[in-house]
């Protein structure tokens, strides 16, 4: 493999959601088939990537989110590490700030610890990285779409007005309120 | 048939924007035989050229020059270089509107005399009323294809209706509905019927929703009096010794400096570029900008009360499918100070898709935790409402020149300062009660109370005035000092209303198009 990034990325999308990082329900990273990360020549190591991963998950929890799609934040900031090497630095900076403000490694730290040290990071640098890359990647990742519920372009779909834009459950308003579609 | 007029011709009538007020004022004067150019900063996309990606659509058309803001509005804060969300494109804003369109009520239109002295707030009654403005909200509302107007259907509901409207059943509310919208409920003026995309903020790819830009500027070009200029950003606007308007100096798509002469001047920039243009135009004659002997210019900028309720419901919604503003609760757009605040608001459902939804629901640094996450995860299960309400006029609120930053051209760019009025935040926190009981009839688990956005309506900061004194410019919105110079967009607003402003904005123009051919053919312009 010549280029990591396209090779881990793949992987990532073979190992589906058992493997990568797996981030317990207590909040521990645990690592199984870590050893593909490991692999693969990153520009963060392997702790500033798991820290990564919980703080953007601290971040926006959701149950329906995998871990391997909070990778899509690590992975576009790992991207970036890799052509920048202040960006790295300061990636790596910003994790050894999250463990100092957690007394420890911050994850290892219990979730009402860790919602703490967000707090007091609030418009820091690595904060503020995380939560643009998880606002402005994640967020806007056709993956992260697919499983929250929005459907994304419609025009190449012909709109919803055949497809569910009133099957909602509760009543249905009065003909004044909201008339007919011009269709029927 | 696409006319190209000389720089030196001075018998045009220049129109600064090609936006609600721009584009409508340039047909009009256009139908009429009038000679317009109108100058604008943004480039030409057509419906094939809107993108169904709201990061995507906003990077290709909004207006992304750079601005300051200060004040203790938490957009400053936010949003420090975005203090609005307007276009740069021919249409302006109206590429991204919603379409609600509304007329103001009567008592909007003289609010000084109704609340009475609001301590604090520079309160004005327009110099128009509501009898003289029914027939050119007429025009205006038969020009857009307003729904329910001129007996055109309203739209079907959506999904975010179907919650809003069963909240509205059960809360008592009387008048609830799929609202009065500039898009059409069936094939319309060349244009065809919404087929619920859901992407109106982004361009309507349908071209259902009204727009001055595919609407408007199409139909001056076919007169064969009427020159588009794009990528054509007005810096300047000159006169000759006798203190009369005689052109404009623009810079053009590579970056030269042209000068177009005119017969008269009218400026349709949005309420931040257009007082902004009044300023940097100061001359020995003019020193603090044109049109502003009374030191009106850039103060009483308004900009709604805004605010959005965003529920998380107890089953799936998807209430993104279809229009983005699918309907209205206009029960708490009444005067009633018994509310403790003056003045109204209007609810109206707003849909954003994911990306939008995680920059905006809470946006800023406290912007995530636990019930954003669960929201977010959740997205399908959403509802949401917009708040439009009216906010007091101040004259601390204003657009000045912040000569430490400079744009592109060189120029000095806008600082928008803002702080709510106490009235605001009053109307703020009772809209924000109401907003979340409406959902939580309707079966909301929880709910967001979601701080103002940027911008979209911005207002008031060349105001008109029955008196000189008291504002910018006349009813007509004629400059109080320069009778050759016209204002023609929302910043004539002299109050902001409950009401979304651009069915206000659209008269506004057909209304100045008949006064200003009036006044030319009588040669006293
Ligand atoms: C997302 C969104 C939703 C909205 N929804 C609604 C709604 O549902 N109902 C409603 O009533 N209103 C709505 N609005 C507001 C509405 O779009 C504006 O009120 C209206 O378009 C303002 O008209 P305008 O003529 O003042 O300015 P604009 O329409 O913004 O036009 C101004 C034009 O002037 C150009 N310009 C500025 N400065 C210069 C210069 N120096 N030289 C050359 N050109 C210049 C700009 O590029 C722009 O094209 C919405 C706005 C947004 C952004
Ligand atoms: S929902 Fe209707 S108005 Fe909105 S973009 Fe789609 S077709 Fe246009």
């Amino acid at each position: 493999m010549t280029n990591s990034n396209i090779s881990r990325r793949s992987f990532l999308k073979k190992a589906g959601k058992t493997s990568g990082f797996v981030v317990l329900a207590g909040g521990v990273v645990q690592l199984t088939s870590f050893n593909a990360w490991a692999a693969k020549k990153s520009a963060i190591d392997n702790h500033v990537a798991k820290t990564m991963l919980l703080v953007g998950k601290d971040m926006f929890p959701g149950k329906r989110f995998s871990d391997d799609l909070y990778m899509i934040a690590v992975d576009s900031l790992d991207g970036k590490a890799s052509k920048d090497e202040s960006v790295k630095s300061a990636l790596a900076d910003g994790v050894a700030a999250f463990d100092k403000a957690a007394g420890g490694k911050y994850i290892d730290a219990s979730s009402k610890k860790r919602m703490k040290v967000l707090k007091s990071m609030e418009g820091e640098g690595f904060f503020n990285t995380m939560r643009g890359e998880m606002v402005n990647v994640f967020f806007n990742n056709p993956r992260v779409w697919a499983v929250a519920g929005w459907e994304g372009a419609s025009y190449d779909k012909g709109g919803y007005y055949l497809r569910g834009f009133q099957d909602a459950d509760w009543p249905q308003p009065s003909e004044d309120a909201s008339p007919k579609g011009w269709w029927e | 048939m696409a006319k190209k007029f000389d720089l030196n011709d001075d018998t045009v009538a220049v129109v600064i924007g090609s936006g609600a007020g721009g584009g409508t004022l340039s047909n009009e004067l256009a139908q009429k035989g009038i000679n317009v150019v109108c100058l604008e900063a943004g480039k030409r996309y057509t419906t094939d050229d809107f993108v169904n990606d709201e990061w995507a659509a906003f990077l290709q058309t909004a207006w992304l020059d750079k601005r300051t803001t200060s004040g203790s509005w938490r957009v400053a804060t936010d949003f420090p270089g975005l203090p609005s969300w307007i276009v740069k494109s021919v249409g302006g804003s109206t590429l991204h509107w919603a379409g609600a369109s509304l007329r103001f009520q009567e008592h909007e239109f003289k609010v000084k005399t109704e609340y009475g002295d609001v301590a604090g707030a520079s309160l004005l009654d327009w110099p128009i009323s509501l009898k003289e403005m029914e027939p050119y909200y007429d025009k205006a509302e038969d020009k857009i294809g307003v729904t329910r107007t001129h007996g055109i259907p309203g739209l079907p509901g959506n999904n975010n209706f179907k919650v809003l409207y069963d909240g509205a059943q059960k809360m008592g509310y009387k008048d609830c509905h799929t609202g009065r919208m500039g898009i059409n409920s069936m094939p319309r003026d060349g244009r065809n019927a919404c087929l619920q995309l859901g992407f109106c903020f982004q361009g309507c790819k349908s071209g259902a929703k009204w727009s001055a830009g595919y609407s408007e500027i199409p139909k001056a070009e076919k007169t064969g009096n009427f020159e588009l200029r794009t990528e054509a950003h007005v810096i300047q606007i000159t006169h000759n010794k006798a203190g009369k308007i005689d052109g404009v100096v623009y810079v053009d798509k590579d970056g030269n400096q042209q000068k177009q002469k005119a017969r008269i001047v009218a400026v349709a920039g949005n309420s931040i570029e257009t007082p902004r243009l009044l300023l940097m135009s100061n001359t020995s004659m003019y020193p603090d900008g044109l049109s502003n002997s009374a030191g009106q210019v850039g103060k009483n900028y308004m900009r709604h009360l805004t605010a959005s309720v965003y529920a998380l419901m107890d089953k799936p919604v998807n209430m993104h499918r279809g229009t983005t503003m699918a309907g209205i609760i206009t029960d708490e757009s009444r005067n009633d100070p018994s509310r403790g605040f003056v003045g109204g608001y209007e609810m109206e459902t707003l849909s954003l898709g994911l990306p939008f939804m995680a920059a905006f629901l809470v946006p800023g640094t406290t912007g995530y935790g636990p019930k954003m996450g669960k929201f977010l995860d959740n997205y399908d299960h959403m509802a949401g409402m917009w708040i439009v309400g009216e906010d007091m006029p101040q004259e601390s609120n204003r657009v000045t020149l912040n000569t430490n930053e400079k744009d592109q051209n060189g120029m000095p760019v806008p600082n928008v300062h803002f702080d709510d009025h106490a009235n605001d935040l009053a109307m703020r926190k009772h809209a924000f009660g109401k907003g979340t009981d409406v959902y939580k009839a309707a079966g909301a688990l929880d709910v967001f109370e979601t701080p103002p956005y940027p911008s979209t309506h911005n207002l008031g900061t060349c105001r008109m005035s029955e008196k000189a004194r008291d504002g910018v410019c006349d009813k007509h919105g004629k400059s109080h000092d320069i009778a050759n110079l016209f204002i023609s967009d929302g910043s004539q607003f002299t109050t902001g209303a409950a009401e979304n402003p651009t069915l206000t904005i659209v008269s506004l123009a057909i209304r100045q198009a008949e006064y200003i051919a009036k006044e030319m053919a009588k040669g006293t312009i």
